[in-house]
């Protein structure tokens, strides 16, 4: 899907002469849209995280995609700018004699060069950003696992309906909760540590998750996931996460959302199917809670 | 637009004036159709509503008056500046009103957070600095 | 270049009164000329830049380690929020819609003085009143507002954001709303009514007509602004619940204000700016503008669309019409593109010098394209999905608003301060302090990318080692260290200046636009006289005795010389 980004405009060049240049620079962009389809998927990562799961896959090629033609698309620019900055600098001769360059106020032709490539590459970059907004999107209509995600000042529920009027549930163990006028007096620099919350996901199979909030705007975010969604008051967000590989990986809020906000975190841990309905049959206690283990996923 | 360059001479003044308030009202009816059409969101479409209202209003007074005016001076690109002999307009060098209107609305903003009694200060002293400044745009020029 | 002196007898205003102005302090608080009232917008937002910089500061040394502990969090809450808010409402804004254009665009189009020079004024003082309204919040009981300089519903109700801070800091925006609006009113008008004779709309120096765009958008955007902040105090106080869902309200609704607000804002705070490079470059470039009308278009089209994307702010809400606001967001790439091609196409085979001005312009170019190309990327729903509200949001809209408002910002300042002075900056200090703002800040804010793509959350005031952020973040404080001490020099400047100062003379960058016709500092009302206006710079065609053609831009490449 990479291979095939929209092109970057060729850079300006407001003077007739220089068709040359320009033909160059299109060959040049040729050799390195080329060298990217030759490439395929062995494209860098730009510093993210591979995601996970499988409703983030389109969304990171075009990730790549769009990072790729973004530092074309700069490189060609500053190179231009450079170039001003190289060549065109007055000369002691000029600036002795006041000679002046060439007053050019219009050039149509390239005006409009770089007026449509931009509108070209848009219309490109827009499709495709449908398409993986559709994927990162998708809820499919019977979930394997449904879980019910609440945020609340500072921390977070998983609560997940097993069946038969059941539910498990996941709280943080001891929440900071100190009431905001305490707070203001500066009574407590960092809270107490606390044992954050885990949400234990089946690998490979689909979880719908409902999210919420009980007081102010939160946002879900788990890095791994390259996913994040507000919970607000009154609305109940729906998405589905299939993770394609276990592991352990730090969640938090990303909207600021008062005092603790920085406490707000929370783990994901994605286990084997059997684990899961270990996990499940023993309402939830099989899995130890604590978070020391290292939550970052390579690469 | 464009146009209004070079045809200015012939119509009347404020052209690209109204034009551009005109196309400001225009440019976001498009949106507001689009928009609304696509999302029957409410609290947005009825803020680009009023946007296309403000483009609008002015919009209509400034065209209504070009086709009613000759040119002015600004609005030809011939215009020599004899052309723009005469009073401008007159302007005041120094007034002492905006301050006190200004301190005064602060002390009325900060009643907002202690508390009424400090809206009654700044008020008194608002309406003394309003006639003020009534009374002296009157002797002359505007405010 | 006939006429000067009768025309300048003819085109003079009347005095109103001829009175002897009082001396000191009372003269700078009562004086309605343009020029008076610019330089107190400019250096009082000043002020309140090296405050929110100094905030930044304590920011980034609470963030240098895992754990420092230098403030309690609800400190720290504190200390962005006030940063942001001086930064977006006291500074940015008002550094160029207050200070630039009070200062420069009565002098551009050739007008004695504002059109409402008592309202313009009042502008002044209400902001001032604004300014230090928002400050006082720091000394009540309860701190200063702590909810992010968007203060998102319900966080800002009540029972969530107790106390006089949150009042006051409501109360301080009331203030500068209004500010800002009277200024929009009265940048129109002075544009519509009070330009020279021959000054028709497109013969205007684009720096006009980026002020006379952001001026429209003020009126679009500020007062949104202004009755959110009415309904928000309505809901703390009265007990209204406009943005509660207890009492049948929609939290939904204040993003929507405010970022209908918000995003315009962004563009206020970036298109005068784009106005003032566009003014540098060509002068140092010694070349007209390129693409005038281009520019003048892409303005418009760029003004328009930012209205049209405010909920590109609430990709992850998931209550927002996702495809909408992404291709309109999208969309302003094309002008902003236009614009960065105009520019490079005014460099183009010019004959470019490297002073302090021109300096901060190439830096503007490039600090301002790398924002501008995160921008595209956080314009994808999908992708913003990955790094919504985390630190690479926080590094693309500084690279936007540092390049703009910062580099841009200070480049006008160092074009304009012979002007308004009649004294030159020290070049070589104005270059130093040029270089290393740029490197400090793109190294404070490229780290800030790879954080957030890690995962590091905005406005957390603290992380852990085994996040592993650590590097990165000793990095973007030495960066936030840099711009500081590169402000040093910029005070050193000034204070040289001030003391030893160097005469400008009327024109010392051989300027296109009709400021540099007049004197510098120019007298009271402005000109003694005025070259004839025959194209979009003026004061070129009098020094370089371009012929006095009635300026006809055919479609077909219309060269001069």
């Amino acid at each position: 899907m990479t291979s095939d980004q929209p092109q970057p405009p060729a850079g300006p060049a407001p003077t007739p002469g220089s068709g040359r240049r320009a033909r160059l620079l299109g060959m040049a962009l040729l050799a390195l849209v080329a060298a990217l389809v030759l490439g395929g998927c062995n494209l860098p990562t730009f510093g993210t995280y591979t995601p996970i799961t499988k409703q983030e896959q389109d969304a990171y090629s075009l990730y790549q995609g769009l990072t790729i033609a973004a530092m074309v698309v700069g490189g060609i620019v500053w190179g231009l700018i450079i170039w001003c900055l190289l060549r065109y600098r007055r000369t002691k001769r000029q600036a002795e004699t006041g000679e002046l360059p060439k007053q050019t106020r219009y050039n149509i032709k390239w005006e409009a060069v770089y007026t449509i490539t931009p509108i070209l590459m848009v219309i490109g970059i827009f499709v495709y950003t449908v398409i993986a907004e559709d994927a990162a999107d998708q809820v499919v209509r019977h979930p394997n696992v449904t879980v019910d995600v609440s945020a609340f000042q500072w921390g977070w529920q998983f609560n997940y309906p097993v069946g038969g009027g059941k539910v498990i549930q996941v709280l943080p163990k001891r929440a900071p909760t100190p009431s905001p006028s305490q707070a203001n007096q500066g009574e407590q620099a960092l809270a107490s540590p606390v044992e954050y919350p885990i949400m234990v996901l089946p690998v490979n199979k689909t979880a719908h998750i409902n999210l919420v909030s009980n007081d102010v705007v939160h946002g879900f975010y788990v890095p791994a996931f390259e996913f994040s969604r507000y919970a607000q008051p009154g609305v109940t967000n729906q998405f589905d996460f299939t993770p394609t590989r276990t592991g352990f990986f730090p969640g938090r809020c990303t909207q600021f959302c008062g005092l603790y906000h920085t406490e707000m975190l929370f783990w994901v841990k994605v286990v084997s199917q059997s684990a899961y309905h270990h996990w499940v049959a023993s309402g939830g206690k099989s899995i130890p809670t604590n978070t020391t283990g290292k939550g970052l996923p390579e690469g | 637009m464009a146009k209004a360059v070079g045809t200015s001479k012939g119509t009347g003044g404020f052209r690209s004036e109204a034009l551009l308030f005109l196309g400001t009202a225009a440019f976001f009816a498009i949106v507001l159709g689009v928009y609304w059409f696509s999302s029957y969101e409410d609290g947005g479409s009825l803020l680009l509503l009023f946007t296309v209202c403000l483009g609008l209003l002015p919009g209509s007074y400034l065209f209504w008056w070009s086709r009613r005016m000759r040119p002015r001076p600004e609005d030809r690109p011939a215009a020599t500046l004899e052309e723009g002999a005469g009073t401008v307009n007159s302007f005041p060098d120094r007034s002492v009103w905006p301050l006190t209107v200004g301190v005064s609305m602060g002390f009325v903003a900060l009643a907002l957070a202690f508390g009424p009694w400090l809206a009654v200060i700044g008020g008194v002293v608002a309406i003394i600095s309003f006639v003020g400044v009534i009374a002296e745009s009157r002797r002359g020029g505007v405010v | 270049m006939t006429l000067l002196d009768e025309a300048a007898a003819l085109h003079l205003p009347v005095h109103e009164e001829e009175e002897e102005l009082p001396p000191g302090l009372l003269k700078w608080f009562t004086s309605t000329d343009h020029k008076s009232i610019g330089k107190s917008y400019l250096y009082t937002s000043m002020v309140f830049f090296f405050m929110a910089g100094l905030m930044a500061m304590m920011i980034r040394t609470q963030l240098i380690q895992p754990d420092t502990g230098f403030f309690d969090q609800a400190t720290y809450n504190e200390l962005f929020t006030m940063h942001g808010s001086l930064m977006m409402y006291l500074f940015a804004g008002p550094f160029a819609f207050g200070g630039f254009a009070n200062l420069i665009i009565p002098l551009q189009i050739g007008a004695p003085d504002m059109a409402f020079p008592r309202l313009n004024l009042l502008s002044y003082w209400l902001y001032a009143a604004g300014g230090v309204i928002m400050i006082s919040g720091f000394f009540v009981q309860g701190g200063a507002a702590e909810f992010g300089w968007v203060a998102y519903a319900p966080l800002s109700s009540a029972t969530n954001s107790p106390g006089a801070g949150p009042d006051l800091w409501i109360a301080a925006l009331i203030l500068t709303g209004f500010s800002a609006i009277f200024t929009g009113v009265n940048l129109v008008t002075t544009i519509f009514y009070l330009r020279a004779p021959g000054m028709t709309m497109f013969r205007m120096p684009i720096f006009t007509w980026n002020m006379l765009v952001t001026a429209i958008l003020i009126l679009i955007a500020f007062p949104v602004l202004t009755s959110a902040l009415v309904m928000l105090y309505c809901d703390r106080h009265f007990g209204a619940h406009f943005f509660t869902v207890s009492g049948g309200g929609v939290p939904i609704l204040w993003q929507h204000l405010f970022w209908y607000f918000g995003h315009p804002e962004v563009y206020i705070l970036a298109l005068p700016y784009f106005g003032i490079v566009t003014e540098i470059l060509p002068v140092f470039s010694r070349k007209p503008v390129f693409g005038y009308k281009g520019l003048v278009f892409a303005t418009l089209a760029i003004a328009g669309l930012s209205t049209s994307v405010w909920a590109h702010h609430m990709f992850t809400t998931g209550v927002v019409l996702l495809p909408f606001f992404s291709g309109m967001s999208y969309l302003i790439a094309v002008p902003t593109g236009i614009k960065f091609f105009a520019w490079i196409g005014s460099m183009w085979k010019g004959q470019i010098t490297l002073e302090t001005p021109m300096m901060f312009a190439i830096g503007f170019l490039f600090v301002f394209l790398l924002g501008g190309l995160s921008g595209v990327l956080l314009a994808s729903p999908p992708i913003d999905f990955f790094v919504h509200d985390t630190y690479y949001v926080v590094a693309h809209f500084h690279e936007v608003l540092i390049g703009t408002a910062v580099l841009g910002g200070f480049a006008g300042y160092y074009y304009w301060y012979p002007k308004f002075t009649g004294r030159m900056l020290r070049s070589r200090l104005g270059q130093i302090h040029c270089v290393l703002l740029i490197i400090g800040f793109i190294l404070q804010t490229m780290p800030q990318y790879v954080l957030g793509l890690y995962g590091m959350a905005r406005r957390i005031a603290t992380y852990t080692p085994a996040d592993h952020w650590t590097t990165l973040n000793v990095l973007s404080s030495a960066g936030a260290y840099l711009i500081g001490v590169s402000f040093l020099f910029f005070l050193v400047n000034q204070w040289i200046s001030w003391r030893r100062p160097i005469p400008a003379g009327d024109n010392p960058w051989d300027g296109h636009a009709l400021e540099w016709a007049t004197s510098s500092p120019p007298p009271h009302h402005n000109f003694h006289f005025l070259p004839p206006i025959r194209s979009e710079r003026p004061t070129w065609d009098m020094n370089h005795g371009e012929p006095a053609r009635v300026d006809v831009a055919g479609p077909t490449g219309v060269t001069v010389r």
